[in-house]
């Protein structure tokens, strides 16, 4: 097994949980109407996406033509970013703008996606390392709200989603090394293991929080 | 209902030209059925499959053991399913109503422009709603209290007035109002001859003094305040979104609860789910000691309540 092959099946698992997850927020969204499972499903339909786009780019297409990287990278982001929103007690009186908000970024992320194919292939790693870099700095503001949280409220749910994102944060930290360190491909796996570890206790905790 | 099934489908031409058939239909159904609410949702629904109106609601007044007067939804029936209940069950439309049932009176067809505030007209018009007529009457049968409550909870037998509001998309045919007059004066002899109403001589618990002129009020204790349930509030951060709440203690509380939307005030919850005040605010305790709903001021600031927790 190759290095390709084990970020391809890494890859798989996050696509698998990430839609997942999203798949039982639109369920139980369609018969609550919450705002919340909006934003969790929306958000995790988009990161499962971007995990196909990338099997795809990998398996499929040919990568050196299609660069996939920025609607992965930029789609997370934004999607993380409304899961943190969505986790803000300030914001529940606007949660019908910020779903709106919602959808319109969405909407721009799936045209960036089809822009693919007009996106420069051979992107600067410094570019690179702030996309991918920019995941990390959300999901680790959001591991602080659920780290506050969890200090005045002690609820399983946040502590499982602290610590899911906890490790969401290093997994993509590590990652991103990549871009910096040049020919280390161990960040890849070590990041990419990381990660799934976190989305793992993700799913764990909607599930049973 | 399975009465619905019972129903020819005739068209608005035949339902306008064959009013008789429309009153035996009223009496044949007046009997089979076990209360005057159940007479009056299938006619609601009856009227607004065969005459092509978008919305028609039956509003009566409510008395109560404590003097404690109050309007009531008896019926509802909408064209549109997907009209959310809140566009037309609202203190601006109560408001109207309560009006209306004070001065003993309809509302000539008009905009709704011209009878409900501009926010609300606003609102019914967004909604494609842009006609509106009411129709009044009362008469000497006392109407039992609502169907889904019973005597503990303070109804008790009110004189029949009932209002019958209705609403229109595009200006109706001028026959219209006369067959809707004529149906909806059938109802209360057709409710009578069921057994549907009591005669005004009934002992047992009714409102013996009209209340005609009386001022319904249907305040609560902080009517002003909107009930947010918990779970919303703290969902995301405390609770998944995919758990469930606790089950809930009573058959009020769920209703109550239910009808919670963090928009809603608590008189505009009142209405909503015909619940009276003593219900509401039993359920809403319930509700909150079970933490399960959160009281907020119009600002979204939570209020600790011990007014309702007394």
């Amino acid at each position: 097994m190759n290095s390709k092959q084990i970020t391809d099946i890494l890859l798989a698992i996050q696509a698998t949980i990430t839609l997942l997850i999203s798949a039982r927020a639109f369920y139980l969204y369609s018969r609550t109407r919450s705002d919340a499972l909006f934003a969790i499903g929306l958000s995790m339909g988009v990161i499962g996406l971007g995990g196909i786009c990338g099997l795809i780019g990998d398996t499929i297409l040919v990568s050196r033509y299609f660069n996939t990287l920025w609607f992965r990278y930029i789609g997370q982001t934004v999607s993380y970013l409304f899961i943190y929103l969505a986790s803000l007690r300030s914001l529940k009186r606007h949660s019908a703008q910020i779903k709106l908000w919602h959808i319109i970024a969405t909407v721009l992320l799936l045209v960036l996606l089809f822009l693919t194919p007009f996106i420069p292939t051979s992107s600067n790693p410094t570019t690179l390392a702030i996309l991918s870099g920019s995941r990390s700095v959300i999901c680790f503001i959001i591991f602080l709200n659920y780290a506050d949280i969890f200090m005045s409220k002690e609820t399983r749910f946040s502590f499982l989603m602290s610590l899911a994102f906890l490790l969401i944060t290093i997994g993509i930290s590590i990652y991103t090394m990549k871009f910096i360190v040049p020919h280390s491909i161990s960040f890849d796996f070590v990041g990419d293991s990381i990660r799934v570890v976190g989305l793992v206790i993700l799913l764990v905790a909607l599930f049973i929080g | 209902m399975d009465n619905h099934e019972q129903l020819p489908q005739t068209s608005f031409q035949r339902a306008s030209r064959q009013q008789p058939i429309t009153l035996t239909q009223l009496l044949r159904a007046s009997v089979k059925m076990h209360h005057i609410d159940e007479f009056l949702t299938w006619l609601a629904y009856l009227m607004v499959r065969d005459l092509n109106i978008q919305v028609i609601q039956l509003w009566a007044n409510q008395a109560s053991t404590t003097n404690q007067n109050s309007i009531v939804l008896r019926a509802t029936a909408i064209q549109d399913g997907s009209l959310p209940s809140q566009v037309l069950v609202n203190a601006r439309v109560a408001e109207v109503v309560e009006f209306l049932l004070r001065e003993q009176r309809g509302a000539d067809l008009q905009p709704v422009h011209d009878i409900f505030s501009s926010h609300q007209a606003e609102l019914l018009s967004r909604y494609g709603l842009n006609y509106c007529f009411g129709h009044f009457q009362r008469n000497s049968s006392l109407l039992p209290p609502l169907a889904n409550t019973h005597s503990s909870h303070g109804n008790v037998a009110t004189p029949f007035a009932m209002l019958a509001l209705m609403f229109w998309r595009q200006f109706p045919i001028q026959s219209i109002l006369p067959t809707v007059t004529t149906i909806l004066e059938k109802v209360e002899p057709a409710a009578r001859q069921g057994n549907l109403l009591l005669p005004l001589n009934t002992s047992v618990g009714h409102q013996t003094e009209p209340f005609m002129n009386e001022q319904p009020k249907h305040e609560l204790p902080g009517s002003e305040l909107i009930p947010h349930r918990a779970r919303d509030l703290e969902v995301m951060r405390e609770y998944s979104p995919f758990s469930r709440p606790a089950p809930m203690r009573s058959r009020e509380a769920q209703r109550l609860y239910q009808a919670i939307d963090g928009r809603k005030s608590l008189a505009e919850l009142a209405i909503l789910t015909q619940l009276n005040t003593k219900d509401v605010e039993k359920a809403l305790h319930q509700l909150v000691t079970q933490n399960l709903v959160q009281v907020c001021n119009k600002t979204g600031q939570p209020i600790d309540g011990p007014w309702f927790l007394e």
